[in-house]
């Protein structure tokens, strides 16, 4: 997530705030909404604060440090405002004084995170869950979808571990279907919980046609999926989760996470999957990023995937005859057999991408996942390195 | 074979539906056809920004006119006054919905609480205050909505210097009176009122 340090002014509470022009104002201010608006110039922030001195209470006045700008009524924000987009939506964090940019319009990835709770420890986690009771971030996220103005193509509703909203869950889920009506709403959940029948209902009954749900499964046994996420009893409550949603007629997107334990047994899943779960929309085989529990669990998680082609290649194939139709993500197409880049997908969020010096002369840069960027601090899929067009060619024939 | 089989039963299905679509684009004529021609482009390119029959408040011209209509019409009960739904509250969902958010059968960890201060067993969201997000503008009643689209017009004749006053979803003389100026400085019949024309000249999209 994007995070830019400001200096507040005036502004009393933690909020959600939409980003605006002065000239855009008139045509969106809306009373339950909370409006920052972007100004250059002192006599912008001066007829901003006519408004405020009119009796409009939702707006803050947002403006480049080098502005010399005072005012004693109007609550001010001072950043680096080319950091910023006109309909940003942000969350203003007083204490750390610094604003999160939770949403913005010209990314390809949008995701909401719900909680930082999660009933998993998985291996490889990016975002270690925390213990807080953090149900503020469910009013957020309401607020979130409020000020968003625009549908995108989809969101992901993430966390740590949607489901532990419990019945809150769907409440988030309608306020985005009815804000964005034209948005698929991807739901990143272990799907553990759902193997509970009575939340199950509340859950699925009648809920949107846009929602989808992508689960993870890292073994077609309990013991192997158990230890992947650190939790005894996991395989069988999402294996049950999986088979709820599929009874509700949702669709699953199912994850895989390449790293040492699931590698070793992957072609082996993949034909699970294909016999017992080929209802299930597509399978992701995700590349693992390199951060959180990753770092401390290295001897699992850090392989380089140019020793698995083997294992990749018969897993797809079992894809492929199960007629599951798969995707690669978060796998720079250096990392991948030639014949599998077909199905590698740009999956990496915009914020968080990067490529090495190698790739600059690369030739199929422009179709490539790219990397984490802590990658650089970390370890890399593969050993990255340029791919050009002979040895493309030589790989064809 | 099975693929065939497949294939052939789509084609077979489809047969009617491409039937009814000739039959469908037949007695439509030629506008239909320029219409869905028309679609293709960007509408905001060929149109106005609003239409005479998208601006509800055209001929409206006070505060006190539309309540001698609201006192007879069927939604009369829903006439918010001048607190509108400022607070948007949505009352007893939060007293219900916080205790039951754990699911039944797998209770979290006791979590510790957000602020050193809260006691342990309550669950209570920092901003006490927090704002409810607003309904969106469709559903907002006649009122509401007329509210709004004053605002609108008062923030947008503030910004042009042209109003000094309250922004407060009044129509009140002073706001008339600086739409007045406004249609002047734009060569519009000088009604003071928020006429389709006048709004589009503000720019403003009117509240439906």
């Amino acid at each position: 997530m994007r995070k830019l340090p400001v200096k507040t002014h005036g502004i009393p509470l933690r909020g959600v705030q939409r980003v605006i022009s002065l000239a855009l104002l008139a045509n969106e201010w809306e009373s339950g909404l909370q409006f920052m608006v972007l100004v250059d110039s002192i006599g912008d922030a001066g007829i901003l604060e006519q408004l405020v001195d009119g009796g409009l209470k939702n707006i803050v006045v947002c403006v480049p440090y080098h502005l010399d700008w005072h005012s004693h009524i109007m609550p001010t924000v001072a950043c680096d405002t080319r950091a910023l987009e006109l309909h940003d939506v942000v969350v203003l964090n007083l204490e750390k004084q610094e604003l999160l940019v939770v949403y913005r319009n010209s990314d390809m990835h949008h995701a909401i995170q719900l909680t930082n709770r999660c009933n998993s420890f998985c291996l490889m986690c990016s975002q270690p869950p925390t213990t807080h009771d953090d149900q503020w971030l469910i009013d957020e996220a309401l607020l979130v979808a409020a000020h968003i103005n625009d549908s995108p193509s989809a969101i992901g509703l993430s966390g740590g571990e949607p489901l532990l909203l419990g019945p809150r869950l769907r409440e988030v889920i309608d306020a985005y279907a009815t804000r964005l009506p034209s948005t698929r709403i991807e739901i990143l959940t272990n799907g553990r919980l759902l193997a509970d029948e009575v939340l199950a209902t509340h859950l699925l009954t009648g809920i949107s046609d846009k929602v989808s749900w992508l689960v993870p499964l890292y073994g077609h046994a309990d013991f192997l999926h158990d230890f992947v996420v650190q939790s005894v009893g996991a395989f069988e409550q999402t294996i049950g989760g999986l088979l709820t949603l599929q009874s509700y007629g949702q669709a699953i997107q199912l994850r895989i996470v390449l790293i040492e334990p699931t590698l070793r047994v992957l072609p082996e899943l993949c034909r699970f999957i294909g016999r017992n779960l080929p209802f299930v929309r597509e399978v992701a085989l995700m590349g693992c990023e390199p951060i959180g529990f990753a770092l401390a669990n290295r001897d699992a998680c850090k392989t380089d995937l140019a020793d698995w082609h083997a294992e990749l290649i018969e897993a797809a194939n079992a894809l492929r005859r199960a007629n599951v139709p798969y995707i690669f993500m978060n796998t720079p197409l250096c990392a991948l057999p030639q014949s599998l880049w077909a199905h590698a997908h740009q999956s990496i969020s915009d914020w968080k991408r990067s490529f090495r010096e190698e790739c600059s002369i690369c030739v199929v840069k422009t179709n490539c996942s790219g990397l984490f960027s802590w990658h650089n601090h970390n370890w890399t899929p593969t050993v990255i390195k340029a791919i050009d067009g002979k040895a493309c060619n030589e790989e064809v024939h | 074979m099975k693929k065939f089989i497949k294939s052939l039963s789509l084609f077979i299905a489809s047969i009617p539906l491409a039937a009814a679509k000739a039959t469908a684009e037949l007695p439509a004529g030629q506008d239909a056809v320029f219409e869905s021609q028309l679609s293709d482009f960007n509408p905001v390119q060929l149109r106005p920004l609003n239409h005479g029959l998208d601006n509800l408040f055209a001929g409206h011209r006070s505060h006190s006119s539309h309540r001698s209509h609201s006192s007879h019409a069927s939604h009369a009960s829903h006439y918010s006054g001048s607190s509108g739904r400022g607070s948007y509250s949505v009352p007893a969902q939060d007293t219900t919905s916080s205790p039951s958010t754990t699911s039944p059968s797998e209770a979290l960890p006791a979590a510790p609480s957000f602020s050193s201060e809260q006691p342990n067993k309550e669950i209570v969201s920092p901003r006490l205050d927090a704002p409810k997000p607003p309904l969106p503008s469709s559903q907002l009643t006649f009122e509401e909505k007329r509210r709004l689209q004053v605002m609108r017009v008062q923030i947008a004749l503030i910004g042009l210097g042209l109003y000094a006053g309250t922004v407060d979803g009044e129509f009140n003389t002073d706001t008339q009176e600086a739409l007045r100026s406004f249609q002047r400085l734009k060569r519009l019949p000088s009604s003071g009122l928020m006429t389709t024309d006048t709004l589009n000249a503000l720019g403003i999209m009117a509240v439906q």
